[in-house]
């Protein structure tokens, strides 16, 4: 399913439910609430009120943003992680031991870059962790519809660096919006086709990032949060009592 | 030069601020037009052949038809127009067709959905 992994909670209840609705106008499947680590209050309302909120079609799932400045900051909040099951976990960053530590971590299910500012901060040796530890970086064009121009044209070249970074590993990609108003939503076909014009992105990666990606992040969560599930690779099938 | 092929592209518009306003099928490729130049530039503008075949104000939906070389990119410059006549607009993409018969019927039984539901 089409899913925007990145979705801003707006900070009343009725700009939520628009804000919903036009996700699926727009094409999305599936969206993920994010809110940080530190607002776990308001997360837990929407998620207690979700009927109230939204009665649709949409999947609805939740994420807990860690925004941190070093690696000691990152452990202090892991450690509380298990509190979250049934959230994913992000993590963003500016210092790079941080990420490649977050990267490293298993209770860490996305790298956020979806912030324009620190698409500088991500290295191939981030991308190559994130890709052997079966996880995601999320990234948002958001910033390249507030501009035109000249400055247009330096926020294009941050991605293409940023795509260039990351090479032939498409399949670690998410798409995560964080669109900060309704104005820069844009739907799933919009997005592949833009980055296959001014990216060179081929359509069929551009629906890897938008819709396999996200479904199997969801899998995991999903599968997380069943009781027969231990650990990653070993499922409880049949319990004999024993 | 030989024919080229032609894409016809269904397309609605949503208003995010909730404020319908009358906008114009003019507007509206006179704006692509903008954003084509500013993301792709005069040279790839001119080979996309733009013209709108149909476009209703009451329903916010028009199909505009486009060679296949440059389908990426005018609907790249359709999702880049973020305003008309200062109007914050969000172009939707629904489908893209070869034929104009098979997009007009596409339309139809769209929108006809759409109506049957109650919403837009």
């Amino acid at each position: 399913m089409y899913t925007n992994c990145y979705v801003i909670i707006p900070s009343d209840i009725k700009s939520l439910t628009e804000k919903i609705r036009l996700y699926e106008k727009v094409g999305f499947q599936a969206i993920v609430l994010t809110a940080d680590i530190t607002d776990f209050d308001i997360i837990e309302e929407i998620k207690g009120n979700l009927s109230e909120i939204y009665q649709g079609k949409m999947e609805i799932f939740f994420r807990l943003q860690i925004n941190c400045a070093s690696t000691l900051e990152l452990t202090q909040f892991l450690k509380k992680v298990s509190l979250y099951k049934d959230y994913l976990i992000s993590v963003k960053s500016d210092d790079k031991d941080t990420l490649l530590l977050a990267a490293h971590d298993s209770r860490v299910d996305i790298i956020s870059f979806a912030d324009y500012k620190s698409l500088i901060n991500l290295t191939e040796g981030i991308v190559s962790l994130v890709y052997q530890n079966d996880k995601f970086i999320d990234f948002s064009l958001a910033e390249s519809f507030k501009y035109t121009g000249n400055k247009r044209s330096r926020i294009f070249r941050e991605y293409f660096n940023f795509f260039g970074i990351i090479k032939n590993k498409l399949s670690v990609l998410l798409y995560g919006g964080k669109e900060d108003t309704n104005i820069y939503i844009r739907g799933p076909k919009e997005i592949r086709f833009i980055l296959k014009a001014i990216f060179g992105i081929p359509l069929d990666k551009g629906k890897l990032i938008l819709y396999k990606n996200p479904k199997l992040l969801i899998n995991r969560l999903k599968l997380r949060n069943d009781p027969n599930y231990l650990y990653p690779g070993v499922r409880i099938v049949e319990d004999n009592g024993d | 030069m030989h024919l080229q092929r032609q894409r016809y592209i269904l397309f609605e518009i949503f208003y995010p601020n909730g404020v319908l306003s009358d906008i114009s099928d003019k507007d509206i490729i006179k704006s692509l037009w903008q954003s084509l130049i500013r993301l792709f530039g005069e040279v790839t503008a001119f080979k996309t052949g733009l013209w709108m075949v149909k476009y209703d104000n009451k329903l916010k939906y028009g199909i505009i038809r486009c060679t296949n070389i440059t389908k990426e990119a005018v609907i790249s410059a359709l999702a880049y127009i973020t305003a008309i006549n200062g109007s914050p607009v969000i172009f939707h993409t629904i489908k893209t067709s070869g034929t104009i018969k098979k997009i007009t019927e596409i339309s139809r039984d769209y929108f006809h959905k759409t109506l049957k539901k109650g919403g837009g």
